[in-house]
């Protein structure tokens, strides 16, 4: 706790900023589920936060890669950053039109969760890129790959709404649910698959962009790289849940639970790399710290050389 | 009596719906490829022959089933749940790839996993299950074919089409067109490395796995020659940083992620956790250091001892020494005839430590990111640190060469003063994979300094101190407490004389140190100058003068912060350290110039490869794969033969384009089916 203060304390200013704002939207989403006499105006006032915030988010971002001379994705703080940015501008949009408090509230805590893991990895220092970052690919492939990852976060929020929304919940004019879930009558369930469909498809060409750009850095399209395989265990995964739909006995319930798990194993993918006993193996691990247990060992191709 | 079997089981639909039963169905079907690449390997088939007897079973195993129960195949392979068994089984499958590592021999496998408590299971899916190539295992390929299978037979199904179900025909064809090109791939694939001299063409590659040339055994013969016309290391220019530490550890460091300004003139900012502030005065891109010592009345007590040494030449050596400094308290003659020792105080019974003597204590210590840590050498102990670690390899008593450059060996009389005495032997691995020899001299650190400075990343500070020892044995030892001068040969006091400044010290055939000042409360007064001279981005020594002022108390140091100084630059009573160092070092890209060239020497196709530019040519693709930093005239370049890749890529196009109209196209598709209808 110490640590994530001196960090925060360290971190710079338009940062601080931010993330206070992101912290007091949160906060007043919360409280405007919550029955008062201002319930409306703190609920005006969590929108404006989360929109203010939001822009602090596009500035750091923007005025980074200007300092940078490149796009700021190449450390974990960088890459929070725009997970944040990208996934706090499709929040907030379906929370602007469809007035959905629980949703906003959600997406805060995830982007919130996001930044105090960037403030206690504290790589907030502008580093060059190696080598094979330095390529055309890199922009678009992230770009794809992290717009796939907070549309596929979206879908975890509206799986998690749509299995909290059961039939008997009533969405009378005073009742908590209907404060916190919208007072419209809303299929979260066909909404969620919707946003599934668009994350698979982004995630889809995360794993094309990656392999085209693969074959020009490392000569293999493919070539069975942790960080890749977890890419495509995700897709397939939910390339499952899509399948389940179309079944009577798993569509619903389970297809809703088993793509919230589908969204740990996305979580996996962009946090555990360094976790798994092959991440030597890995050359995808640019933003991890820890090193190789043995570099000498690494067999295969020529990607060790950069 | 089997067909009866397959026909009840058609009829019950087993494995159609309970995906239980699927998934023990698709472990059965990974246990026949299993023992069939036992069989493969007992009868010592290659690659080639495998994967081809491979494709020969499943065409047997596919004639089989659907000869026996084509209806109830059918039925499995287009089944919804089969799908989603088979993807999820997929998926397990290449999670299991990313916890055991790939392709290493069984004694390294034994090594890793025989102490951990799950060791037994990997060891045995490595011994069994082909777990050690487990993506290019006949089991894991029998699961790609399935996949195929299915979404073949599930394309089939859907029959007719028309152009809003075409996104579900596309998409499900595109799988077997990836394996397609993928099969094809593995048939031709060629992957071959040679280490390039400028201008020396050559055809001859060598396929290998890596760019190991231990492994080169095979040729790969290109039917045209391949030239290096140059190789260069693009690098990027340098950054200098100040680092500011504000959080004290107790134990003489910092914390580890300190806050880092740019190092521009003028800049003024707050410091992080306090309200102290910072301005840097000066920063000069390259500096020479002009600091001298000053007596000044207010600083604490701190004797300093300025001598002249005369050695015979019409030029003395001119010098202080610090009687608290341990590194600075003493000057070592380069050629370990005689060392100069300032002591505030002389003890008769500490006459003994004035002669040669061994060391007893290997200590090595490292200053990093504000941190000081050190740790006694045990040869083979590893030393891990967030971006790189270090191996102990062994101790010398001199500096390790054991041959001159003709191969004769070298007698120690001949090896220079500062290569001798102790040194050590490290190993730095960075986390990008790169190793360096470290060398570490415990009696000449700034020299292994400039040894080491390639291989140590920026910001390291690493030091050998061999404490005990004494390669001396005639000193010449300066006492402030008695105000004498007294020369030492073995321990024994052999002259002596009242410390007088400016008069001279004779001590040893003509040898004079001469004290020219006493300072008692000696501070160094630092200073840089701007260096008239140009000099190269690598060869410059950046410094900047900063101060740091405290508000509440109105208090304010200012000092100078060396770019090559390692060690934090301390503040207010060692609550602040300062470091100005090189942001990193990175290459920004590798760069060789090739020529392809027939045999009658004309040109064929010329290119700078770099790490994202291959040349491309009639298939062959040329990468740029490694270099030798010691020889800048070689580049490593791997060519790479891939015949199924343009087959590969239309299955991204298809299952690209496939997926987009299956979900946003078929509405708009089918709303104009609609409407014709109507």
């Amino acid at each position: 706790m110490m640590n994530l203060y001196f960090n925060f304390a360290k971190a710079e200013i338009g940062f601080q900023i931010m993330l206070v704002a992101y912290f007091c939207s949160c906060i007043a989403y919360a409280l405007s589920i919550i029955k008062t006499k201002y319930e409306a105006n703190i609920y005006h006032v969590a929108r404006i936060l989360f929109l203010f915030a939001w822009c602090m988010n596009a500035y750091i971002l923007i005025s980074r890669g200007i300092v940078a001379g490149r796009p700021p994705f190449k450390t974990f703080y960088e890459s929070l950053l725009y997970f944040s940015f990208l996934f706090g501008l499709l929040a907030l949009s379906i929370e602007w039109f469809k007035k959905i408090k629980l949703l906003g509230f959600l997406s805060l805590a995830i982007i919130l969760s996001a930044e105090t893991f960037a403030l206690l990895k504290q790589d907030i220092d502008i580093v060059t890129v190696p080598p094979a970052l330095n390529s055309g690919w890199f922009l678009p492939h992230v770009t794809i790959y992290f717009s796939g990852y907070s549309s596929v976060t979206v879908a975890f929020v509206l799986s998690i709404l749509a299995l909290v929304k059961t039939g008997d919940i009533s969405l009378d004019k005073d009742s908590f649910w209907a404060r916190a879930l919208g007072r419209q009558e809303m299929n979260f369930e066909i909404l969620h698959r919707d946003w599934v469909r668009i994350g698979y498809l982004f995630l889809l060409g995360g794993l094309i962009t990656g392999g085209l750009w693969a074959k020009f850095a490392w000569s293999d399209y493919w070539a069975w790289d942790p960080k890749e395989n977890w890419g495509l265990i995700s897709w397939l995964i939910y390339g499952v849940v899509l399948h389940m739909h179309h079944t009577s006995f798993l569509k619903g319930r389970i297809a809703l639970k088993v793509s919230a798990l589908a969204w740990t194993l996305i979580l996996f993918t962009y946090f555990g790399m360094s976790y798994l006993p092959t991440k030597s193996q890995s050359m995808h691990v640019y933003t991890d710290p820890p090193p190789p247990e043995d570099p000498g060992e690494v067999k295969g191709v020529n990607r060790q050389m950069y | 009596m089997i067909l009866s079997k397959f026909k009840y089981a058609s009829n019950r639909r087993l494995f159609h719906e309970n995906i239980l039963e699927q998934v023990f169905a698709l472990i059965l079907w990974v246990c026949l490829w299993v023992l069939f690449q036992h069989l493969c390997n007992s009868l010592k088939w290659n690659d080639v022959q495998q994967v081809s007897s491979f494709l020969a079973g499943l065409i047997i195993i596919t004639g089989l089933v659907i000869g026996l129960a084509p209806s109830w195949t059918y039925r499995l392979l287009t089944s919804v749940p089969f799908a989603i068994s088979q993807l999820t089984f997929m998926a397990a499958a290449t999670a299991l790839g990313t916890l055991i590592l790939q392709e290493l021999k069984f004694s390294e496998y034994l090594d890793l996993y025989s102490s951990v408590w799950w060791g037994d299971w990997a060891l045995f899916l490595v011994k069994y299950a082909f777990a050690y190539d487990l993506y290019r295992s006949l089991w894991f390929l029998s699961l790609m074919a399935l996949l195929s299978a299915s979404t073949l037979a599930v394309a089939w199904k859907r029959r007719p089409y028309n152009l809003a179900r075409a996104g579900f025909l596309i998409v499900h064809l595109a799988t077997t067109v990836i394996l397609l090109g993928g099969l094809i791939g593995k048939f031709g694939f060629v992957r071959a490395f040679n280490e390039l001299k400028q201008n020396q063409p050559v055809s001859v590659f060598w396929k290998v796995k890596g760019p190991d040339p231990n492994d080169w055994k095979n040729p790969f013969t290109l039917p045209f020659n391949v030239r290096l016309d140059q190789f260069e290391v693009i690098k990027n220019d340098p950054e200098y940083r100040l680092y500011v530490f504000t959080q004290p550890d107790g134990k003489g460091g910092f914390e580890e992620n300190p806050k880092s300004y740019e190092s521009k003139e003028g800049l003024k900012a707050r410091l992080p956790l306090t309200w102290k502030r910072l301005e840097i005065l000066k920063a000069l891109p390259d500096g020479l250091n002009r600091s001298t010592w000053t007596n000044d009345t207010t600083s604490p007590e701190n004797p300093v001892l300025q001598i002249m040494l005369g050695t015979g030449s019409p030029n003395p050596l001119l010098g202080y020494l610090v009687a608290q400094d341990p590194r600075t308290q003493r000057f070592n003659d380069p050629q370990g005839r005689f060392a100069l020792v300032f002591n505030e105080v002389f003890e008769a019974k500490n006459l003994n430590s004035f002669q040669k003597r061994e060391a007893t204590s290997h200590l090595i210590e490292i200053t990093f990111a504000g941190k000081k840590l050190n740790r006694e050498f045990k040869k083979g102990d590893i030393w891990e640190f967030p971006v790189f670690k270090l191996k102990m390899i062994r101790l010398y008593k001199d500096f390790p060469f054991e041959k001159d450059p003709d191969g004769r060996p070298v007698k120690l009389e001949t090896i220079p003063m500062e290569m001798r005495g102790n040194w050590a032997e490290l190993e730095l691995t960075k986390n990008d994979g790169q190793r360096g020899k470290i060398l570490l001299s415990s009696r000449n650190p700034e020299f292994s300094n400039s040894l080491n400075a390639q291989n140590l990343p920026p910001g390291l500070d690493i030091r050998y101190q061999a404490s005990g020892e004494e390669l001396f044995s005639n000193f010449v030892l300066f006492s402030k407490n008695d105000m004498k001068i007294r020369s030492i040969e073995n321990g024994r006091i052999s002259k002596e004389m009242p410390l007088i400044i400016d008069r001279p010290f004779v001590f040893k055939n003509g040898y004079s140190a001469t004290p020219l000042s006493l300072l008692s409360n000696a501070r160094i007064e630092q200073k840089y100058i701007p260096n008239p001279q140009t000099r190269s981005i690598s060869e410059r020594n950046p410094a900047i003068q900063v101060t740091l002022s405290d508000p509440d108390t109105g208090k304010s140091e200012t000092a100078w912060l060396d770019g090559r100084e390692a060690r934090p630059t301390t503040f207010f009573g060692n609550n602040l350290g300062l470091i100005y160092r090189l942001k990193d070092e990175e290459a920004k890209d590798f760069r060789s110039k090739i020529t392809l060239l027939d045999f009658s020497g004309k040109t064929l196709a010329q290119r700078e490869i770099s790490v994202n530019g291959p040349l491309v040519y009639k298939g062959l693709w040329f990468y740029q794969s490694n270099y030798n930093p010691e020889d800048p005239s070689v580049s490593g370049v791997m060519v790479v033969y891939e015949p199924g890749l343009w087959i590969t890529y239309l299955g991204f196009a298809m299952i690209a384009i496939g997926t987009i109209w299956m979900f946003y196209l078929k509405p708009f598709f089918q709303k104009q089916a609609g409407g014709i209808k109507k």
